[in-house]
């Protein structure tokens, strides 16, 4: 066993690769912004995403080309300067209450109740931001714990989405704001109810410190229940053609929210999945303004696997997340419904390859489809199960998984136990069959799965 | 106090792969490595004693600062990945940089190591502060910084032992977590 020193181990910490980035390139992007922070320009919302909502990296590029508009037009009316008060987004109830404490001024702007992404429960959005009043320069404040009290039944809302209460600076608006989510019981349509607000014990950073402030900060407000889900709203897809004629299915009003948009997918023709045709999008994006945001289609038409926390039989719908890509007010956004990669149903339900009775040395079979695709089997027995592995390519989707017979009797892979693993282009699937008796005849099927067609690619344009 | 360009060229290299090597992608280390300059640029440097010390101070919060959003966000992922790709399952973050990003031995060695960790192990060693500055720039006691230098130093001798590097054994799977 070979021994390494101490005095070797700080050699190659000091050896440690940097990757040659190019630091030319990052000292340009470092003054530029460095410039356009010392200016005190920012971007106009209305112009404009706005800051805040946007990534690090996104960020960056934002600073960069706003840098060079400021240097090329010498500050056009697309910028104002950072000393203004930046009218805060009203999202929903606007409520505008505050409290002060240490220097930090607490306030409520708005409240907004939606469904929760993905879900029919309804949360509600609380807006905050923070105003360092004694300018002492705060960066990141995390406060110990919110709690929001229901004052007419004393009961406390549990936070929903993120749990901590961290405030995000914005250099470019020079605020810290913060959407903290509740859900619990929720005034409905023509319903007031009283809450109280605690946030308590911060920890803050400024360039050169990291502390903490002990006190609690507390607002009392009345959310109107048509009010705050007024941020909740629908905008028909009028261009529709194109789709239709390509998936047989039509799109439904796009419902959008502060949290989610959900777009309907209906098929009229007959295209479900027991038929062997279109299935549903593998990818889609949502681009709102210059921001993709993924998608996801759910339920999965003809999947076996029952997607976590969504209701199986629900009516098939596009979901987009607002809350994970820090976005929540799309009104004066473009948006256009980018569909890629449509999985095509393929099942050979006659087609069944004969094997020799599993045992615990692995056995190949190899079995060329009618399309053409040549599916290789690797089936061996653990036990009292049977064990399929079949590498899968990235143009191929599992969709049923496969189905072994045992002299004529037909059994299907345990779902829970089942499994699947990709490693870039290619994967596996291992189906898991439980107790499957001895036997003579064996003999397995692909059941069913999706091939990819791009022919079928399209952008819809929502507004 | 140093002007602007001169703080970048003197300090680049160890503030940029001290990022790398906490946050182990190339894209987010540039991201901070940048915010850590404009920071230091646009703050009052008369009356900083350590500039070195402090500048890593501020690129340790930085990397807190993203690894705690990556955590949150990750999360997020895996369960967006669990409920809409029943087949497919995205290369942990672990495995992307072991394979793009770090091509020596000893940096994969490192990335084993724990945030905490790891990050005391690459002030005090790789940027070459002193122990109550390490301490200084991650606001922790000094005992706590040379506990996790000691803890480091016998975890990385014990993964060195096991690495391809060192004619032992193969080597051994641990995914850090922050």
């Amino acid at each position: 066993m070979s021994q390494i020193t101490e005095h070797q181990i700080k050699q190659k910490m000091l050896d440690l690769t940097d990757g040659s980035p190019n630091y030319d390139e990052m000292w340009n992007r470092i003054r530029l912004e460095v410039e356009r922070r010392r200016s005190g320009w920012s971007e106009h919302t209305d112009a404009l995403p706005d800051k805040s909502v946007l990534s690090r990296a996104r960020q960056w590029t934002l600073a960069a080309a706003a840098a060079v508009v400021v240097a090329a037009a010498g500050g056009t009316a697309v910028y104002f300067d950072q000393q203004t008060e930046v009218a805060p987004t009203v999202m929903g109830q606007k409520i505008e209450a505050s409290a002060e404490a240490e220097g930090i001024e607490l306030t409520l702007n708005s409240v907004a109740i939606g469904v929760k992404p993905l879900e029919q429960e309804k949360q509600m959005a609380l807006h905050l931001r923070l105003t360092d009043t004694k300018k002492q320069g705060f960066g990141t404040v995390e406060f110990e714990q919110a709690i929001l009290t229901d004052l007419s039944s004393g009961q406390q809302l549990a936070v929903s989405q993120d749990k901590r209460s961290l405030f995000e600076f914005d250099e470019g608006s020079g605020t810290s704001t913060l959407t903290q989510s509740f859900e619990g019981r929720l005034p409905v349509d023509g319903e007031s109810r009283e809450y109280r607000l605690t946030l308590k014990n911060p920890t803050y950073s400024t360039a050169q410190t990291i502390d903490s402030l002990q006190g609690d900060w507390t607002i009392e407000f009345t959310v109107k229940g048509e009010q705050a889900a007024s941020a909740t709203y629908t905008v028909p897809i009028e261009d529709q053609a194109t789709f239709e004629d390509r998936t047989g299915m039509k799109l439904g009003e796009a419902q959008i929210s502060p949290f989610d948009i959900r777009i309907p997918v209906t098929r009229t023709q007959d295209s479900s999945a027991d038929s062997g045709e279109f299935m549903y999008y593998k990818n889609s994006t949502l681009k709102v303004d210059n921001i993709g945001l993924k998608g996801q289609w759910t339920p999965l038409p003809g999947s076996a696997q029952i997607q976590l926390g969504l209701d199986p039989n629900a009516p098939e719908t596009l979901h987009f997340n607002l809350v994970d890509n820090s976005l929540e007010d799309v009104r004066d956004s473009s948006l256009t419904l980018q569909l890629r990669n449509a999985v095509i149903q393929r099942s050979y339900p006659d087609i069944w390859t004969p094997m020799a009775p599993p045992g615990e040395k692995v056995q190949s079979i190899s079995e060329t489809l009618p399309d053409q695709n040549v599916i290789a089997y690797k089936v061996k027995r653990e036990g009292l199960d049977i064990h399929v592995n079949m590498p899968i390519k990235n143009d191929l989707s599992m969709i049923s998984g496969t189905r072994i017979q045992v002299d004529g009797k037909t059994y299907k892979r345990s779902e829970s136990e089942s499994y699947s693993k990709y490693t870039g282009d290619t994967g596996f699937q291992v189906d898991v069959f439980k107790n499957v008796p001895e036997g003579s005849e064996f003999s397995i099927n692909m059941g069913t799965y999706g091939v990819y067609d791009s022919s079928r690619d399209i952008d819809v344009q929502i507004r | 106090m140093v002007d602007d360009n001169t703080l970048f060229i003197t300090y680049k290299e160890d503030v940029y792969r001290y990022c790398l090597h906490m946050l182990r992608n190339r894209t987010d280390a540039e991201d901070i490595c940048q915010e850590v300059f404009v920071k230091a640029m646009l703050a009052d440097r008369d009356k900083v004693e350590h500039i070195k010390a402090w500048l890593m101070r501020i690129a340790a919060n930085e990397c807190h600062s993203l690894m705690r959003r990556r955590t949150n966000s990750s999360l997020k992922e895996k369960k967006a990945f669990t409920t809409s790709m029943p087949l497919r399952s995205p290369q942990s973050v672990e495995k992307e940089y072991e394979s793009a990003e770090t091509a020596d031995e000893f940096g994969r060695l490192l990335s084993k190591l724990k945030p905490k960790v790891r990050e005391a192990m690459l002030l005090y060693y790789m940027a070459d502060l002193s122990t109550p500055e390490t301490a200084e720039a991650l606001g922790l006691p000094l005992g706590t910084v040379k506990s996790r230098i000691n803890r480091g130093l016998k975890m990385l001798k014990k993964l060195y032992e096991k690495s391809p590097e060192s004619p032992g054994k193969g080597s051994e799977r641990h995914v850090s977590d922050y």
